[in-house]
């Protein structure tokens, strides 16, 4: 029995959605991050449930078998996820850094003071 | 300066999240100051001159090295309760929109039992400032989902004016949104089996400067809002 790609989809979107939802509640993943992922699978489980919408603007594109369209707009999702990952990790090393630099300063004034009061025992 | 226990009053502590607040931060702890209560100013990252006037006043304050957001500021506030052995823990805004008047009821609600109490702008007519329409729509709007989702009527889930026992001050010390915590927080702890009652306080418009929550009457935030609503009411392993 052929299992049609559009139950695949469906189920996928669904697996995908549960996924998401289930990585927020246990502290795995930030909302702020999960809602490009949210929108990504309600947009696949629409385009899942109807897609009609998807071959025609596919042909408007020139893109003559629907599928190269469904890859071409996956990789271009995917390439713009990696821009703004390799966007939020730099965002994040330069708070590290800064961290790391103000911890120095700040344990060395706790050096000094360590010093004074044992001097004065 | 942690002032020692007499009779068998809680220990309460005061948390004044202030980011740019240079133009209130001054009136607001002040005011704070005058009811003798701890307190503990978090300048979250501020660019202005909020730390300076702080260190000139010799105010109690912890220094954030970069801006965390409200959820972040609010949270070292009860990690800073919590190591300190506090009972009851209150947040009162560095924008001097929460009237410190009200904390007395805040804490006595507290030791009634209640876990988590929040100041509510509209449970009872008062004359307070109320905010604007779109923002009540709003509220309304995470209200509604609130009471579906656990059962408990919040009307006022986006109040930052609001006091925590030491069950509240142990789980957000662990366990405290960084977007969107004041609705989020009250789904989580009514989750984790916290009694959450509001009781009616009144606000003052903001003194000065700039809300940090510009964008709140766009359908964007509050499709945000809601989504983080929806999963902090879920049980865990749901």
């Amino acid at each position: 029995m052929a299992v049609s790609i559009t139950s695949v989809v469906i189920i996928a979107s669904f697996v995908l959605l549960l996924a998401i939802v289930h990585l927020v509640k246990h502290d795995k993943l930030q909302l702020r991050y999960s809602l490009i992922w949210l929108l990504f699978g309600v947009v696949i489980l629409v385009c899942a449930l109807f897609p009609e919408p998807l071959f025609s603007v596919g042909l408007l594109f020139g893109f003559s078998i629907p599928s190269n369209f469904v890859f071409a707009c996956v990789v271009f999702f995917l390439l713009l996820i990696c821009l703004l990952l390799s966007s939020i990790a730099s965002k994040q090393a330069i708070a590290l850094k800064n961290l790391t630099q103000r911890l120095s300063i700040v344990e060395r004034e706790l050096r000094i003071v360590e010093n004074e009061s044992n001097r004065d025992l | 300066m942690v002032k020692q226990n007499i009779n068998n009053s809680p220990k309460v502590l005061v948390i004044i999240p202030a980011y740019n607040e240079e133009e209130n931060i001054v009136s607001t702890v002040d005011s704070i100051i005058e009811m003798n209560y701890d307190y503990v100013v978090i300048n979250d990252g501020s660019t202005d001159a909020t730390r300076q006037i702080c260190e000139e006043h010799q105010f109690n304050m912890l220094d954030l090295s970069q801006n965390l957001g409200i959820g972040g500021a609010v949270q070292a506030g009860h990690k800073y309760a919590h190591r300190y052995g506090y009972d009851i823990d209150i947040q009162v805004d560095g924008d001097g929109q929460h009237d410190p008047s009200f904390i007395p009821e805040l804490v006595a609600e507290i030791e009634r039992g209640v876990d988590l109490v929040i100041g509510s702008r509209f449970i009872a007519e008062t004359a307070g400032f109320k905010s604007t329409f779109l923002r009540r729509l709003g509220i309304k709007w995470l209200s509604l989902w609130l009471k579906i989702l656990t059962g408990v009527d919040v009307k006022d889930p986006t109040s930052g004016f609001r006091a925590s026992g030491r069950n509240a001050i142990r789980l957000f010390s662990e366990n405290y949104p960084m977007d969107y915590p004041e609705p989020d927080s009250i789904a989580t702890a009514i989750r984790e089996g916290l009694l959450v009652r509001e009781i009616p306080v009144e606000m003052r418009e903001r003194g000065g400067g700039v809300s940090s929550i510009s964008g709140f009457s766009s359908l964007y935030y509050m499709v945000k809002v809601t989504i983080a609503i929806w999963i902090a009411s879920l049980h865990r392993h749901a």
